[in-house]
C-alpha cells in the first residue's frame, strides 16, 4: 500500500479507549440426532 | 489518527501477513508461506494482541529486500525503510487490495475491512499513514462497500463499482460481537477519517 509523499515522524498517544473484553463465539446450536428406535418383535402368539 | 485497513480473520482472531497469527504461528503449506514469507517479509513483524496492531521491524536489511534500511527496532516506523501497520486515507486502496486479498486468503472465514486508530509513532503521507501500533475502532459492514471511486491524485486512474458477495457480511458480525467493536458504514468511516484533515481527500466518491 502506498502512502503516498512521507511527512515528518510525529507522535500520538494511545487512544483512550477501553479494550473490550475478548468474547468466545457463540457456537453454533446442534439439534440433538433422533435415532428411531425399533420396536421390540412380539414372542409367541 | 484514522485509517482503512485489511485484515485477515479466522477462528483464533485476527491475524495478518499470513504468517504469524498474534502470538501463535500458524504453520501452513511451506512452500506457499515461503512464497508469502519473500513477498511480504515484513509483515512478520506485525501481530495482533486483540484489537490491537502493533510492529517492530528487526531494521536488519534481508538480501532479497532493498526497502529495508538498517535502524534500531524500537524507531518503527523508520524513515526511508518501508516498515509499519499501514493505513490508507482512501477507499480506492483499500477496495482494490480488499478484492485482491480475497483470492489469496488462507482463511476460510474471509477478510474484513477496519477503521483503524494509528498511535505511537506515526508517519503520516498524503493517502495513509504508517504507524507503531494501531487500534481497531470499528469494522465496515461490506454490504455498505459499494461505491465508484474516482481518484484525482494523477487524474483519474480508478473506476470500479465495488459489490462484495453479502454472503460474507456474518463475518463482520461475527467480529463486531467477539470483539466489541462498532459496525459502520464505508461511508461513515470515510467521512471520520475526512473529519481528520482539513483538506478534502484526493479521491471522489459517488455512493451507490
Amino acid at each position: 500500500m502506498n502512502i503516498g509523499k512521507e511527512h515528518e515522524v510525529i507522535h500520538i498517544e494511545k487512544p483512550e479507549i477501553a479494550e473490550p473484553v475478548r468474547i468466545p463465539v457463540k457456537e453454533p446450536v446442534r439439534e440433538p440426532i433422533r435415532v428411531p428406535v425399533k420396536e421390540p418383535e412380539k414372542v409367541g402368539a | 489518527m484514522l485509517g482503512l485497513k485489511t485484515v485477515n480473520y479466522d477462528e483464533t482472531g485476527f491475524y495478518s501477513g499470513r504468517i504469524l497469527n498474534g502470538p501463535t504461528q500458524r504453520p501452513v503449506s511451506v512452500t506457499r508461506e515461503l512464497m508469502q514469507l519473500l513477498e511480504h517479509w515484513r509483515n512478520i513483524y506485525s501481530y495482533w494482541n486483540g484489537i490491537t496492531i502493533s510492529a517492530a521491524c528487526p531494521g536488519i536489511q534481508f538480501w532479497i529486500d532493498k526497502d529495508v534500511i538498517p535502524h534500531p527496532p524500537k524507531e518503527t516506523p523508520y524513515e526511508g525503510c518501508s516498515c509499519g501497520i499501514y493505513a490508507s486515507y482512501l477507499t480506492v486502496h483499500v477496495i482494490w487490495e480488499y478484492g485482491r486479498d480475497k483470492e489469496h486468503t488462507l482463511s476460510s472465514l474471509g477478510d474484513a475491512l477496519l477503521l483503524v486508530d494509528g498511535y505511537g509513532r506515526v508517519i503520516p503521507g498524503d493517502d495513509g499513514f504508517r504507524a507503531q501500533h494501531a487500534i481497531a475502532m470499528g469494522i465496515i459492514d461490506r454490504a455498505t462497500v459499494r461505491a465508484e471511486v474516482t481518484y484525482t491524485g494523477v487524474g483519474i486512474i480508478a473506476y470500479r463499482e465495488q459489490v462484495f458477495n453479502p454472503a460474507y457480511s456474518s463475518i463482520e458480525y461475527e467480529i463486531g460481537e467477539r470483539y466489541g467493536l462498532p459496525l459502520l458504514s464505508l461511508r461513515e468511516a470515510v467521512e471520520m477519517i475526512q473529519a481528520e484533515h482539513e483538506k478534502p481527500l484526493p479521491e471522489i466518491i459517488k455512493w451507490l
